[in-house]
């Protein structure tokens, strides 16, 4: 009978590693290298769950992969909100500078959606829209360098077994 | 084409190498932002898919025609490294029979590095094309390392 350890714990101490360091400003210019905090927290998830793991079993690349997949989701998620978290505090609005841009730029933009941009902003839906745009992207780009993170940590980290 | 592989292996690997190679070209497609509105459109949202990844800063970014590229010098260097480390993958791995490891990844990481102190800390001037080719060497590691892992991972018999 299996006896595989749980990855929710590694998932949740690497994602919170990679939200932390993703969101908190100047740090979180490390991820300038190829989300260098992103491919950090995957592999640290994926030590934590091959330290846990039985001696007598193996610690796959499926579950290096698994384990920096989740912790990507979850560092995604967590680095949106704290993201969100700091702008407020620094008063920092960058979906206003992008809709002046928008409505500033030459591109031949309908009446109706200028309209619904700037009625969007008056209701306050600007900054939802924003922070739900950014989660999506996060969430892409996080699994993707999640899961590479995951990989280079068992292959970096986790000791060989004797076949 | 990889070593000590099956037919499985073999799609797995031109599956990834058709991910990375299209991830290459969205980074290369801004530069080619005024041949239609279409490809104008769609520079404006690969920038932004990318700017999470890197700080997209024009002066230290490579420019085709006159458009910078999606991601920086370094960033470029990485993700073509990292096409190389794949592409040269199956022809190293006969001349090396071990599966490479930390060192190599150490030794892949000092080029990068050293560029770094040599810019942020040392306060001496870099170039765009240091930048890639540490990132390219950094890349090329990285992918080398990775790809028996990742092949690995659809290896169902031993999960």
């Amino acid at each position: 009978m299996e006896n595989k350890s749980s990855k929710l714990v590694p998932a949740l101490v690497g994602g919170g590693v990679i939200g932390l360091l993703s969101s908190i400003p100047i740090i979180n210019m490390g991820n300038c290298l190829c989300c260098m905090w992103v491919l950090l927290g995957g592999a640290i998830a994926a030590y934590m769950n091959a330290k846990d793991y039985p001696p007598e079993m193996e610690y796959t690349s499926g579950d290096a992969a698994l384990a920096g997949l989740l912790a990507g989701c979850f560092g995604a998620l967590f680095g949106t909100l704290l993201g969100y978290f700091f702008m407020t505090i620094m008063g920092t609005m960058p979906w206003q500078d992008m809709m002046e841009g928008i409505l500033e730029s030459d591109a031949d933009i309908p009446p109706e959606f200028e309209d619904m941009l700037e009625n969007m902003e008056n209701t306050g839906q600007m900054g939802f829209m924003f922070v739900f745009g950014q989660l999506f992207i996060n969430l892409i780009v996080d699994a993707i360098f999640g899961t590479l993170g995951g990989l280079l940590g068992k292959a970096l980290f986790v000791k060989k077994s004797k076949e | 084409m990889v070593r000590n592989t099956g037919p499985m292996h073999r799609h797995i690997y031109i599956i990834l190498l058709a991910a990375v190679t299209f991830w290459c070209l969205l980074i290369l497609l801004p530069a080619f932002s005024d041949i239609s509105l279409f490809f104008h459109h769609c520079s404006a949202l690969i920038n932004l898919f990318f700017s999470p990844v890197c700080h997209q800063q024009a002066e230290r970014t490579f420019h085709i025609c006159n458009h910078p590229m999606a991601v920086c010098a370094r960033c470029s260097g990485i993700y073509f490294g990292f096409l190389g480390g794949l592409i040269l993958y199956p022809l190293l791995s006969r001349l090396f029979k071990s599966r490479p490891g930390r060192w190599l990844f150490i030794a892949g990481c000092i080029p990068t590095i050293a560029d770094i102190i040599w810019e942020r800390i040392l306060r001496l001037s870099s170039s765009n094309t240091i930048r890639g080719i540490s990132g390219l060497i950094l890349g090329m590691v990285c992918g080398y390392i990775l790809l028996p892992y990742i092949l690995e991972v659809f290896d169902y018999k031993k999960q």
